[in-house]
């Protein structure tokens, strides 16, 4: 009983401050997302090497940290969602599936974009690329499983499940340019990024913005699935 | 059909040739802005959507307890 009651007050909780969180959210993500493309396309310097094609980075990298970022929270609340089997967990990560599939999706078409001036094709077998597009199919895969079964309580364990077995990817994906001789870049940003400072600013403004707009993005995205869910059981 | 071949000519010479120009660069990251838009345009609408149905039958909820008082 009192089990029952701890679940329905988190989703209280959640329906209470979501509106609220929208509203304080959506400036600033507009402010940074704004600020990064302008600053990223009128005001960061021509790069001497890659020229303006260096400037694809300000979506690529934000979209490809999202794609890998979406995918740990997917797994870090199936793991709650098999352990506490509390339906807010469980909508969370299906809610950020969609989300997290197009982040990917833009990462490996910005990343193919600016593979093709700078290593001269679109497409190679690279560790990273290949990882990140194996990332693409297991969303895919998720979204697939769950609307293959009918069942809502079987789908969504068998996608907690699948969804725990894809984290393996993960850090495939963050490794993969030291582990294995690779076309791919090492990573831009770390404890001391190689990158200049003009053009540090820009992308981590666009990071924020992406961010803040997957925050607002599945808070609309939950709030749906809760209502859906609303509708069935009062039908 | 020649325009068509010089288009693509001049495509192919901004792709292979020196890299992209800002514009295209421009094109490029805006055209995956309008992806991104979209994808919040749709998760929208059918929150609007279900709002819509849920508020509907809130309404014939409450008017079926009247009529049954």
């Amino acid at each position: 009983m009192l089990f029952i009651k701890k679940k329905k007050k988190i989703l209280n909780y959640f329906l209470k401050y979501a509106d609220v969180l929208v509203k304080i959210l959506s400036l600033p993500c507009m402010i940074f997302i704004i600020y990064g493309v302008i600053s990223s396309l009128f005001f960061v310097k021509m790069d001497i090497q890659q020229k303006d094609a260096f400037r694809i980075i300000y979506v690529h990298v934000p979209s490809a940290y999202m794609s890998i970022f979406i995918y740990v929270i997917m797994g870090v609340m199936s793991i709650l969602y098999l352990t506490f089997k509390d339906e807010i967990f469980n909508i969370i990560a299906y809610s950020s599936v969609e989300i997290g599939a197009v982040f990917t999706f833009i990462a490996l078409c910005t990343g193919s974009i600016w593979g093709k001036p700078m290593w001269g094709t679109w497409w190679i077998w690279d560790a990273r690329l290949t990882s990140e597009l194996i990332l693409l199919f297991l969303y895919l895969g998720y979204l697939g499983l769950r609307k293959a079964i009918m069942n809502d309580f079987i789908a969504s364990k068998s996608c907690a499940i699948l969804n725990l077995l894809g984290l393996i990817n993960i850090p495939i994906i963050h490794y993969s340019v030291e582990w294995w001789y690779t076309l791919h870049q090492k990573a831009t940003l770390s404890s001391r990024p190689t990158i200049e400072i003009e053009m540090l600013y820009p992308l981590l403004a666009m990071i924020l913005g992406f961010f803040l707009f997957y925050v607002l993005i599945v808070i609309i995205s939950v709030k749906n699935e809760i209502l859906i869910k609303k509708n069935i059981i009062d039908c | 059909m020649i325009v068509k071949v010089i288009i693509m000519n001049e495509i192919l010479f901004i792709l292979e040739m020196g890299g992209y120009g800002i514009y295209v660069i421009s094109s490029y990251i805006l055209t995956f802005f309008l992806l991104l838009f979209v994808l919040f345009l749709s998760i929208f609408k059918r929150y609007k959507i279900n709002l819509k149905i849920n508020k509907k039958k809130n309404y014939r909820n409450k008017n079926d307890i009247k009529t049954f008082k």
